[in-house]
């Protein structure tokens, strides 16, 4: 299956680009993408989705297919379908 | 009532199926609160005043810079150096002198945030700090007030229609402080207003009951794709330190 990750704010400033693709044999955590995307990415790219504990960051949304959700060790991703990374912004 | 003028200033409106005189005049008896009054809030201010909100409480320290007149469109460059929210007050007032403006030249912060969000029926946030914006967030929270949370970010924005008690508050959708937000960000102004229209109409909806809320999602647009999308946000969290 294909995962699409869409890079959003300051982390799509970071990655230098919006959007990339994963493919995955078997069905998928969302913290295990997150994961991948972390050791794909810059230090910079991990500190925006985990803390120094190794804990996802709680003010990361992470969007699945338009929706928000946050028990990333729970969601289970088994058919393509995108999934958007948006750090809090606060332009005025 | 409507006067016959306002009947006549608002009639294009007025022609806008599903808003008729009742929506105008809960517009016309509202306050809303802007803070501040850059590139979203200026926008946001200046879209209310057109649509004929009763009152507006503006908030925004400082004076004008050059480096503002990219995006804060209440404000022109022979006003360099004057107060950004005298000079966004006269602006409005010159746009509709039947709108009463209060403007306070200073940010919002924890010793005047009751101070300045007290009469108001609505908020928009669109300051450029989260440490603004949570201040208004317990504001809308204490006072039930509706909270429509404004933000940008480069070719990006989103609007966060928030309903106390019924739909999350910023803090269940940012528990922590978002260490990574900075000060300076980069903008073009027509993204700030663009997100700015996005939230007067929401909150046009809400003090109106009119139309359909965006309450409980977030409204996403990403200017570089011209993508607009609603995201579906989760419910209230059950420990959030604001809201429960």
């Amino acid at each position: 299956m294909t995962v699409t990750i869409h890079y959003k704010g300051q982390i799509a400033t970071e990655v230098g680009s919006g959007t990339e693709e994963l493919r995955f044999d078997e069905p998928v955590l969302v913290v295990n993408i997150l994961k991948v995307l972390s050791e794909k990415g810059t230090e910079a790219v991990n500190d925006f989705i985990f803390d120094e504990n190794g804990q996802t960051r709680r003010s990361l949304l992470v969007v699945v297919n338009d929706e928000q959700v946050i028990d990333f060790r729970n969601t289970l991703i088994s058919e393509d379908c995108a999934i958007s990374l948006l750090p809090p912004i606060a332009g005025g | 009532m409507l006067t016959e003028k306002e009947k006549l200033t608002y009639s294009w409106q007025l022609d806008v199926p599903g808003f008729g005189e009742p929506e105008q005049l809960a517009l016309k008896k509202s306050t809303a609160l802007v803070t501040r009054v850059g590139g979203l809030g200026g926008p946001v201010a200046m879209s209310l005043v057109a649509a004929g909100i009763g009152k507006l409480i503006l908030a925004h320290a400082g004076e004008i810079r050059e480096d503002d007149l990219n995006r804060q469109m209440l404000m022109s460059r022979d006003q360099l150096g004057e107060s950004r929210v005298q000079c966004a007050k006269e602006t409005l007032k010159r746009f509709n002198p039947d709108t009463q403006v209060e403007a306070f030249d200073e940010n919002i912060n924890i010793e005047n945030i009751d101070k300045i969000s007290g009469d108001a029926d609505i908020i928009f946030g669109c300051a450029p700090l989260f440490e603004e914006r949570f201040l208004l967030n317990d504001a809308s929270i204490k006072g039930n007030k509706p909270l429509i949370d404004c933000a940008m970010y480069s070719m990006e924005g989103q609007v966060i229609p928030i309903v106390p008690g019924s739909s999350p508050c910023l803090k269940c959708i940012y528990p922590d402080e978002p260490e990574h937000w900075q000060r300076k960000f980069p903008v073009i102004g027509a993204v700030s207003a663009l997100v700015a229209q996005i939230g007067v109409i929401e909150g046009i909806k809400i003090l109106c009951n009119f139309d359909e809320s965006s309450a409980g999602k977030m409204i996403r647009l990403d200017a570089s794709l011209m993508d607009i999308k609603q995201i579906k946000l989760l419910p209230r969290r059950e420990n959030c330190t604001a809201c429960n």
